[in-house]
C-alpha cells in the first residue's frame, strides 16, 4: 500500500515536472443529450424546406420532462409584429427585411415513437416558441423519440439566415425545429426570439441528408458521409456531425471550393467567383489564427471535429455573413470589396468567426443569458490573434495604425458604464457589454496578471467546459482557481457585474511637486513611474487603497507618468495619464517640420504645369 | 522671328544640352525665388497647424502616438484632453488651399522670366527678369490652362486604375494607371516644351509653340523623353529620400529640417533643370537651322 502510495505521489511530481497539472480536470466525454436525423429537401423557387426530422432526447436531469419546447425561430421573419421585428425596428446589423420576402416555420406534425400525435400550442406572446405537453414525462435517464415534419420557407436573407442572389444562394441556419434545453427544475431554458440573442442549445450528433438541385454545392456542419442521386435532377447530400449543439448549411450553383488540411482537420472554403480575390486572405487568416487558438486553447473540437467549413458569401448574401455555427462559419464579402487592403475588417471578421468554434461550438455557454461569455472571449482571443497575425491592426493606412483595441476602447469610451453580465436582450448597450467591454477588460487583465497567465485561466477553461454549458459563475471560479481570489474578485465584481469606470489622472504638475488621482467606481493596481530634475527615475506601486498620491522633492518635478507600460487600457483617458513640466518642444517642431513638407509638397503640386 | 525648327536634320550631343541644365544651378535667381515663394506660405501655414499642439505636447501620449504612427492614441490626445485644437487645423488647411492655388498664378508669372534665364547667352538682371515675365505670362497662362483641361481626362483615368488596383481590380486597374499616367505626364511634356519653343523663337502664338513642341517630339522624341525621364527618375529618388527622412524619431527635427529642405530645393533644381534642358534643345536646333 505505502509503494503504491509512493508510486502515485511519484508520478504525480514527474507530470508537474513535465508542465501537466496533475490535478487539472481531465476534459469531460460529450455527453449525447439532443440528436438529429432530419430529411428534408429545398425548392429553390420557393425557397422552401420540407422535410422531417426524428429527434431523440435524453434527460439528463433529475427532473421528469412533462413537455417539449422547440424553438421555431424562423418565425420572426413571418411578418412585422414578432418580438425579433419589434425590437429591431426591422433592420439587423445594417440589413433590412423585405416584408414581401419574409419566412417561417411551420410543424405539420408532431408525433412520438408510438404514434402518439403531440398537440402544438403557442402560449409565449411569440410564434418562435412552440410547447407540446407530453402524455407521460420523460423520467430521469429516459430517452424520447419524436417525429417532426415540417415546412419551412427562409426569408431573403438579411439576419443570418435565408437566400439571396436571385434564389442561386442558400444559407440555412436555425432552419428546423429546435429543442431548447431542460436545466431540471429550472424547466426549460428558451426564451423568445429577441433582436439581440443568439442561440442556445444541448449537444447531439445531427445526421442530416438535404436534397438540392444538382448542380448545387453545398457546405455544412460536420462531414459529408454519402451523397445520392435520386431522379429528377436532384441530389441527396448526407452530412453526420457529432458533438454539436447546432446544425448550419449552405448552398449555391456558383459556389467554388478550395481544400487543405489543418493537420487531421479537413478545411473547405467554399467562395463566389466574385470573392475569388479575397480567398487568400480568407485562407490565411483561418490558418494562421487556427494555429493560434489550438496552441493557446487546445485542440479544435478536442480532437473530435474533423471538418471546418469557411463561407465566403457574396455581397448580396451580405446579412448571412459574419457568424459561427459548429465546424462552420461565415465572412461576408463586402468587407473586403468595399474597402481597401490596408483595411482588415475580412481578417477580423474571419479571425473572430473561428474563435467561436472554441468559445460557443465546444464551450457552449447560453448565449441568451451570458453573451458576453461566448462573444467577450471570442472578441478577446480575436484582438490576441490580430496583434500575432496582423500587428493588431484593423488599419494600417498610409502607414498610421489603427488596432483593433483601438476600435474596441473608441466604443468601450462612449458608453462605459454598461456590466457585461446580463441576459441579452436587457443590456442597454449590447455591443459594448459583449464584445468591446469585455476586449478591454480581458486586455487590462492579461497586462496585469501576464499573458500566460491568462491563457492558463483559458486553457483550464477550455478543458474542463468542453462540450458543457458554463455560465459567469463557473468562469469565476475557474479564473479564482487559475489567477487567484484578488484579480478575478475585481475582474468579476468591478467590470463583469460592475458598470462602474476608471480614470486615473495626473492632477498637479507644479514645480517641485506633483500628484495623480483616481475617479470612477473602478480601482485596478496600478504604478506610477516619476523623476525630480537631476535624479534617476522612480517607479512605485499604487493599490486601491490610496486614492491619491503626492510627490515632493528639492528639485523641479520633470515628468509624472501613471501606468508607464500602459497596463490598464480600461482607463477612459489614457492621455491624462502622464504629464511634463512643460511643453516637449522637440516633438512640437518634430511636427512643425512636417507639416512644413506637408504644404510645400501643396504648394508645388501641378508638376511641370504650374 | 525665325521658321518653324525641323529636327531631323542634326543629332545633338548630349553636352551642349548639358550646358543649358547646368544654367538652372549656375543662374540660381529662379530656383531662388521659387524656393521662397514656397516656403515662406508653407512655414507660415505649418506653424499655425502646430500652434495648438504646443501646450499638448506637454502629454507624453502626443509623442508616443507620433513616434509609433499611432492613430488610435492621436484620437485619444486630440479627442479627450481640455483645449484641444479646434478650428486652428481647418483654418490652416483650407488657407493653405487657398494661397495654393493664389501661388499657382504667381508662378505662371515666374515662367517666362525663368526660361528666358536659361535661353539667353548671358544672364539677366532683375529688370530683365521681370521683363520676361511680364511679356509671356499671357501665353503661358493660356498654355497651362489648356493642358490643365486636357489633362482631366487622364487624371481621370489614374484615379479609376488606382481605385480599381485597390480594390481588387489587379491588373486591369495597373494597366489603366499606368497609362493615364504616360498620357498625363506626356501632356506636361509638351506644354512645357511649347513654353520653351515659345520662348527660345521669340513667338507669343499659343498655337505656334504647340505646334512647335508636337514636332520636337515626333521628330527627336529620344531628347525630350530622355530628358523627362531622367526628371521622373530623379524626382522618384527623391520622393524616396523624403520617405525615408520622414521615418527619423519626432524630435530629430533639426536634421529632419535640413534634410526636408535639402530635398525640396533637389525637387525644384530637377524640375528647372528639365525645363532648361528644353529650352537648350530648342536653342541648339535654332542654331543649327541657322547655320
Amino acid at each position: 500500500m505505502q509503494r503504491k502510495l509512493c508510486l502515485v505521489i511519484l508520478s504525480l511530481l514527474v507530470l508537474a515536472g513535465a508542465g501537466v497539472n496533475p490535478l487539472a480536470a481531465a476534459p469531460a466525454p460529450p455527453r449525447e443529450v439532443a440528436s438529429y436525423a432530419m430529411e428534408v429537401t429545398y425548392q429553390p423557387e420557393e425557397k422552401r424546406i420540407t422535410g422531417s426530422a426524428t429527434i431523440r432526447y435524453t434527460n439528463v436531469t433529475e427532473t421528469p420532462i412533462p413537455d417539449l419546447v422547440f424553438h421555431l425561430y424562423l418565425n420572426a421573419f413571418r411578418d412585422e409584429e414578432s418580438v425579433f421585428m419589434q425590437e429591431t425596428g426591422r433592420v439587423h446589423r445594417g440589413y433590412g427585411f423585405d416584408p414581401a420576402e419574409s419566412g417561417y416555420i411551420e410543424v405539420r406534425s408532431l408525433t412520438l415513437e408510438d404514434g402518439t400525435e403531440l398537440v402544438q400550442s403557442f402560449d409565449f406572446a411569440d410564434d418562435t416558441l412552440m410547447r407540446a405537453a407530453l402524455p407521460e414525462a420523460v423520467r430521469p435517464g429516459e430517452t424520447l423519440t419524436v417525429e417532426v415534419v415540417f415546412e419551412a420557407r427562409l426569408p431573403r436573407v438579411f439576419a443570418r439566415t435565408g437566400w439571396a442572389d436571385n434564389g442561386d444562394f442558400v444559407m440555412a441556419g436555425q432552419w428546423f425545429p429546435k429543442l431548447g434545453v431542460w436545466e431540471g427544475e429550472a424547466g426549460w431554458n428558451a426564451y423568445v426570439f429577441h433582436a439581440n440573442n443568439e442561440f442556445y442549445a444541448d449537444f447531439g450528433t445531427y445526421e442530416v441528408e438535404v436534397t438540392l438541385p444538382e448542380d448545387w454545392v453545398m457546405g455544412a456542419t460536420g462531414a459529408k458521409v454519402a451523397q445520392r442521386s435520386p431522379a429528377g435532377g436532384m441530389v441527396t447530400h448526407v452530412y453526420r456531425a457529432e458533438h454539436v449543439i447546432d446544425f448550419a448549411w449552405s448552398a449555391s450553383p456558383h459556389y467554388r471550393e478550395h481544400r487543405e488540411a489543418l493537420g487531421d482537420v479537413a478545411l473547405r472554403i467554399l467562395y463566389y467567383p466574385s470573392g475569388e480575390r479575397l480567398l487568400s486572405r480568407v485562407r490565411d487568416a483561418t490558418v494562421g489564427a487556427f494555429d493560434l487558438y489550438e496552441t493557446w486553447y487546445g485542440p479544435y473540437g478536442q480532437g473530435l471535429y474533423p471538418q471546418l467549413t469557411v463561407l465566403l458569401v457574396p455581397a448580396d448574401a451580405g446579412g448571412a455573413g459574419g457568424m459561427e455555427y459548429p465546424q462552420l462559419f461565415t465572412v461576408g464579402e463586402l468587407e473586403g470589396q468595399m474597402l481597401p487592403g490596408c483595411v482588415r475588417l475580412l481578417e477580423v471578421v474571419t479571425v473572430h468567426e473561428l474563435g467561436h468554434q472554441w468559445f460557443q461550438s465546444v464551450v457552449a455557454t447560453n448565449e441568451v443569458e451570458d453573451p458576453w461569455l461566448d462573444e467577450g472571449f471570442t472578441d478577446y482571443s480575436t484582438r490576441r490573434a490580430m496583434d500575432t497575425l496582423y500587428r493588431g491592426e484593423v488599419s494600417g493606412c498610409f502607414g498610421w495604425s489603427f488596432t483593433y483595441l483601438d476600435m474596441q476602447r473608441m466604443m468601450y469610451k462612449n458608453t462605459p458604464h454598461t456590466p457585461m453580465a446580463g441576459r441579452a436582450w436587457e443590456l442597454r448597450h449590447y455591443t459594448v457589454a459583449t464584445y468591446s467591454k469585455p476586449v478591454v477588460a480581458l486586455t487590462t487583465l492579461e497586462r496585469v496578471v501576464g499573458p500566460e497567465a491568462l491563457l492558463t485561466f483559458f486553457r483550464t477553461y477550455y478543458a474542463r467546459y468542453a462540450f458543457r454549458h458554463p455560465d459567469t459563475a463557473d468562469a469565476r471560479a475557474v479564473m479564482e482557481e487559475t489567477l487567484g481570489f484578488e484579480a478575478a474578485g475585481w475582474f468579476f465584481e468591478q467590470l463583469v457585474y460592475g458598470a462602474g469606470s476608471l480614470d486615473a489622472s495626473v492632477a498637479e504638475l507644479a514645480g517641485t511637486e506633483g500628484r495623480v488621482t483616481r475617479s470612477g467606481e473602478v480601482c485596478i493596481p496600478s504604478e506610477v513611474a516619476w523623476q525630480f530634475r537631476g535624479t534617476a527615475p522612480n517607479r512605485a506601486d499604487w493599490d486601491c487603497d490610496d486614492p491619491e498620491l503626492t510627490f515632493t522633492g528639492s528639485e523641479p518635478l520633470v515628468r509624472i507618468q501613471i501606468n508607464p507600460e500602459r497596463q490598464i487600457p480600461l482607463d477612459l483617458n489614457l492621455a491624462n495619464n502622464g504629464q511634463l513640466s512643460g511643453p516637449d518642444t522637440g516633438v512640437w517642431l518634430g511636427v512643425v517640420v512636417r507639416a512644413f513638407d506637408l504644404f510645400q509638397s501643396l504648394f508645388l503640386t501641378g508638376g511641370g504645369l504650374w | 522671328m525665325v521658321g518653324p525648327a525641323r529636327f531631323d536634320s542634326v543629332e545633338l550631343p548630349a553636352r551642349r544640352i548639358a550646358a543649358y541644365v547646368a544654367r538652372a544651378l549656375r543662374r540660381p535667381r529662379p530656383l531662388a525665388v521659387l524656393y521662397a515663394i514656397t516656403a515662406v506660405p508653407s512655414l507660415l501655414f505649418a506653424l499655425l497647424l502646430a500652434w495648438p499642439l504646443l501646450e499638448l505636447s506637454r502629454y507624453p501620449l502626443l509623442r508616443q502616438a507620433l513616434e509609433r504612427r499611432s492613430l488610435g492614441d492621436l484620437i485619444e490626445v486630440f479627442s479627450r484632453l481640455e483645449g484641444a485644437p479646434s478650428a486652428w487645423p481647418l483654418i490652416a488647411l483650407l488657407g493653405g488651399l487657398l494661397v495654393s492655388l493664389l501661388l499657382l498664378v504667381v508662378r505662371v508669372y515666374l515662367q517666362g522670366g525663368t526660361l528666358l534665364t536659361y535661353a539667353v547667352p548671358q544672364p539677366l538682371t532683375r529688370r530683365e527678369f521681370h521683363a520676361g515675365c511680364r511679356r509671356w505670362f499671357g501665353s503661358f497662362f493660356l498654355l497651362n490652362l489648356l493642358g490643365s483641361c486636357v489633362i482631366l481626362l487622364p487624371l481621370g483615368l489614374v484615379v479609376v486604375g488606382w481605385g480599381l488596383a485597390s480594390y481588387g481590380g489587379g491588373a486591369v486597374g495597373l494597366l489603366l494607371l499606368l497609362f493615364g499616367a504616360l498620357i498625363g505626364g506626356l501632356i506636361i511634356l509638351v506644354i512645357e516644351m511649347a513654353r520653351a519653343a515659345a520662348v527660345v523663337r521669340d513667338d507669343r502664338n499659343v498655337g505656334h509653340a504647340l505646334v512647335a513642341a508636337g514636332r520636337g517630339l515626333w521628330q527627336r522624341p529620344h531628347y525630350f523623353l530622355g530628358l523627362a525621364a531622367l526628371g521622373v527618375l530623379l524626382q522618384v529618388g527623391l520622393y524616396g529620400l523624403a520617405r525615408l527622412v520622414g521615418g527619423l524619431s519626432i524630435p530629430a527635427w533639426f536634421l529632419s529640417l535640413i534634410l526636408l529642405q535639402l530635398v525640396a530645393l533637389a525637387r525644384l533644381l530637377v524640375r528647372l533643370g528639365r525645363w532648361a534642358g528644353e529650352v537648350g534643345i530648342y536653342a541648339e536646333f535654332m542654331k543649327e537651322e541657322e547655320l
